[in-house]
């Protein structure tokens, strides 16, 4: 499942850090999720979705089958 | 322990059973027992908090502040942990039963496999209307 944190992120002028302590979650676990290695929660989705003023179907690409948890 | 920062929590709790040990130990072997048992205790705690205090998964794991992902690593560590240490309780039975030598060691610690795995299925079924995280149960990871 492919998603846009990272292009999202890039496009802010955001860190991971800043995305992290924003999210609630580590550094390393946003690093996972912008590479595919880690497929959020429903309610983390949710609130990565919410942080970037998008839907979490405009979040995250279900057609896309790259990666898994 | 709820004052107590997280970081220093697990070395607090190891520094103070090191203090119980050294003490049965003082009394039953003298003080040259502390010789040892002192600085390793020291070393063990101090070793602990540099190591929660890096910025990594396992570090999250030791303070107890892991988020969802490494929660979920960490379950997946601990259900290994079990697995190994079930198997090889179960080969050790068989070893002892073989040999002849004391078999209710290895009985007791599956009898407390069986029951933990029946403690689990209970605790953890599924109730109507319950809410929390799958993996966790923790009420923060659904912030």
């Amino acid at each position: 499942m492919r998603n846009r944190v990272r292009e999202q992120r890039t496009q802010r002028g955001l860190s991971q850090a800043e995305i992290a302590a924003a999210l609630g979650v580590s550094r390393q676990t946003v690093i996972s999720i912008e590479n595919g290695r880690y497929l959020p929660s429903l309610p983390l989705a949710f609130r990565i979705a919410r942080f970037f003023d998008l839907t979490v179907d405009k979040m995250f690409d279900p057609d896309d089958e790259e990666t898994g948890t | 322990m709820r004052s107590i920062p997280p970081r220093l929590r697990a070395p607090a709790y190891m520094a103070v059973c090191g203090v119980v040990l050294c003490t049965v130990a003082v009394s039953v072997d003298g003080w040259s027992a502390a010789l040892y048992l002192g600085p390793a205790v020291l070393v063990a705690a101090a070793g602990y908090y540099l190591w929660a205090g890096r910025d990594s998964d396992m570090a999250a794991m030791l303070r107890r502040q892991d988020d969802e992902r490494q929660a979920y690593r960490r379950l997946r560590i601990q259900a290994l942990v079990g697995r190994v240490m079930g198997g090889a309780t179960s080969v050790a039975y068989l070893v002892a039963f073989a040999a002849k030598a004391t078999l209710w060691p290895f009985a007791l610690f599956l009898a407390l496999q069986a029951a933990a795995l029946l403690a689990g299925w209970v605790i953890y079924r599924e109730r109507d209307g319950a809410a929390g995280n799958s993996l966790t149960g923790k009420s923060r990871v659904a912030r």
